[in-house]
């Protein structure tokens, strides 16, 4: 029984710290992570279970490496945004794999990339013809950028000669019946409008929506919530 | 420019842990491995009373040094010397002779952490 409580403390306290490490470590490391990140995250998460799966290990024993590794990386993370050789040292640079239709058959082999791979990437991404390929660069996450020639780009209004209006990014103004007043406060628009534009929908209170977006020019989206069964 | 610093600030502060832990189990082996020496000559040359007496100071020093152990040792290494500790009592309380293996079995256990927690070639591979 007292196992089974130092087992749960100690998960408590391992699962906040990590959680807090990788808050502090930013938002990158939740999706496009660097050789270096993926290394630090298995690091960290290997180095967390093992004193939960044995008491006989003290926690300090998992707590230190991974504060350790936290400080390096912070300061890794800082030092290489100040130099970039330093950047270019641990991360590596971005490689060319296809200029102007043609493959870097070098740059492929000195990145271990497959002819495969090559073409799943451009295939994800909508390209059949290498030739319409202006460039493909693998980028140090390992995702591939690509650029098409400009007569296979898609026409841009501007290119047309027409004029649209900038609508600007939709924020949430009510989410699951809460009003974000942040959002509203940074559209200028004030709790009375959002009333009143309820009202004309027929709605009484924020609490019957689901979600209700706003952008610049005013246009609203709304969805209501379902009626509970 | 913070996050960097409170991240050095954060190194140093191990670092300097590791140099206070590294001192702290010095002081505590030795104080316990002194106490352990006296009562094994001591029982040596007969002395039993004073044997147990210096063993069970040194036992005390050990126990009493618990929140520091508890937090920094593997738990079977402790439960090695309680072991070792217990075992001598119960040799000494005999006065029966036959304690010589019994005080190199805690000595042991001793050195054993103690090496693990120094700056040792072999310690660090």
């Amino acid at each position: 029984m007292i196992e089974l409580a130092i087992v749960i403390i100690r998960t408590l306290i391992l699962y906040v710290t990590l959680m807090l490490i990788m808050r502090l470590l930013g938002k990158r490391q939740m999706g496009e992570m660097e050789l270096s990140e993926f290394v630090l995250a298995s690091m960290i998460a290997d180095l967390a279970a093992h004193p939960l799966q044995d008491i006989g290990i003290p926690m300090l024993n998992g707590l230190v490496p991974i504060l350790i590794l936290f400080s390096c990386e912070m300061l890794i993370a800082g030092l290489s945004l100040k130099s970039i050789r330093l950047r270019e040292l641990l991360f590596g640079r971005p490689s060319v794999l296809i200029r102007k239709g043609e493959i870097d058959q070098k740059e492929m082999h000195a990145n271990r990339f497959t002819l495969d791979e090559l073409l799943q990437e451009l295939r994800s991404q909508g390209v059949t013809d290498l030739r319409s390929v202006e460039s493909a660069i693998l980028e140090t996450n390992g995702r591939i950028s690509l650029l098409q020639e400009a007569s296979q780009s898609p026409v841009t209004p501007e290119q047309l000669g027409l004029s649209v209006q900038d609508r600007g990014q939709p924020l949430a103004v009510i989410c699951d019946g809460r009003i974000l007043k942040r959002n509203l406060a940074q559209l200028g628009l004030s709790e009375a409008w959002l009333r009143q534009q309820l009202q004309s929908s027929g709605i009484r209170s924020a609490g019957e929506v689901f979600l209700m977006t706003v952008d610049k020019a005013k246009e609203i989206y709304l969805c209501r919530k379902d009626e509970p069964r | 420019m913070k996050r960097e610093l409170f991240a050095a600030a954060l190194l140093a502060a191990l670092v300097l842990g590791a140099v206070w832990n590294l001192t702290k189990l010095d002081s505590l082996v030795g104080a316990v491995r002194g106490e352990i020496v006296v009562s094994r000559s001591c029982a040596e040359s007969g002395q039993f009373e004073q044997a147990r007496i210096a063993l069970k100071r040194g036992r005390e020093i050990w126990t009493q040094a618990g929140a520091y152990t508890e937090i920094f040792l593997r738990h079977p290494e402790l439960d090695a010397i309680a072991d070792a500790f217990c075992e001598l009592e119960e040799r000494l309380e005999e006065e029966t002779g036959g304690f010589a293996p019994c005080y190199a079995r805690l000595l042991y256990h001793l050195d054993c952490i103690d090496r693990m927690e120094h700056l040792r070639p072999g310690s660090i591979l």
